[in-house]
């Protein structure tokens, strides 16, 4: 063993680096993993059922995308503008349950710039077959963000 | 645990620091720093393999705190 001292200084080669880590992700039962994020953050009920199993089998990509489609069909439904800028604009959508009255803007800004950024990830990834997700983590950190879209839509009203 | 699943612990870990780090940046990493299943020689052992694999490159190394 060439270095035997507990203080490394250490650095990457980023291509290998990936490929190991993809390769020993995949090997130690990804499917336990996913389980256990899963016991940690619940998804929206709607993601669990449409993109979880595509999840499950390896599919990332299709999983992710699959959920930034479901909320596009939710703000459509909501206002008939399928975009979060389109729904909080012309559509009058409004999200109830901010903190307190005085913030109200300010978290109707946030879930708005989320629903915002969810197209604009949708349009970015859309442009590859595999969307450069390989990672299953990261792929469940974006299907948390459609979940945690769709939590706050429910809570929507349209403002007249 | 088994091996590959001690040589995953340990690329999350340095994932991690990656993560919060510039690009090509050298990572400070301590072995036995983190109480769990991996013990200390576990984790440097693991460290070697990784540079032998050209995985990593390890620009120092030491056994104490004091150089």
């Amino acid at each position: 063993m060439r270095h035997q001292g507990f203080g490394f200084k250490i650095k990457i080669n980023k291509k290998a680096f990936e490929d190991a880590y993809l390769e020993y992700s995949k090997a130690i039962n990804p499917i336990k993993e996913q389980i256990h994020l899963q016991e940690i953050f619940s998804v929206h009920p709607e993601i669990e059922n449409k993109c979880i199993s595509l999840y499950k089998s390896g599919n990332h990509a299709e999983a992710v995308e699959k959920s930034f489609k479901i909320v596009r069909d939710r703000l459509r439904e909501l206002t008939g503008y399928e975009t979060g800028a389109g729904a909080f604009g012309k559509g009058n959508l409004h999200i109830t349950g901010a903190a307190a009255q005085n913030v109200d803007h300010d978290f109707n800004e946030a879930v708005k710039f989320l629903t915002m950024a969810i197209d604009m990830f949708r349009n970015e990834k859309s442009h590859t077959s595999d969307a450069k997700i390989k990672d299953p983590i990261r792929a469940y950190q974006y299907l948390s963000m459609s979940s945690l879209a769709l939590y706050l839509l429910e809570q929507a009203e349209i403002k007249k | 645990m088994d091996s590959k699943e001690k040589i995953f612990a340990v690329l999350k870990r340095i994932k991690g620091k990656v993560e919060i780090s510039p690009d090509g940046a050298t990572l400070d990493y301590r072995a036995g720093e983190e109480i769990d299943e991996l013990s200390t020689q576990d984790e440097i052992m693991i460290l070697n393999k990784l540079e032998e694999d050209g995985i990593i490159e390890v620009v120092q190394n030491y056994a104490s705190d004091y150089i």
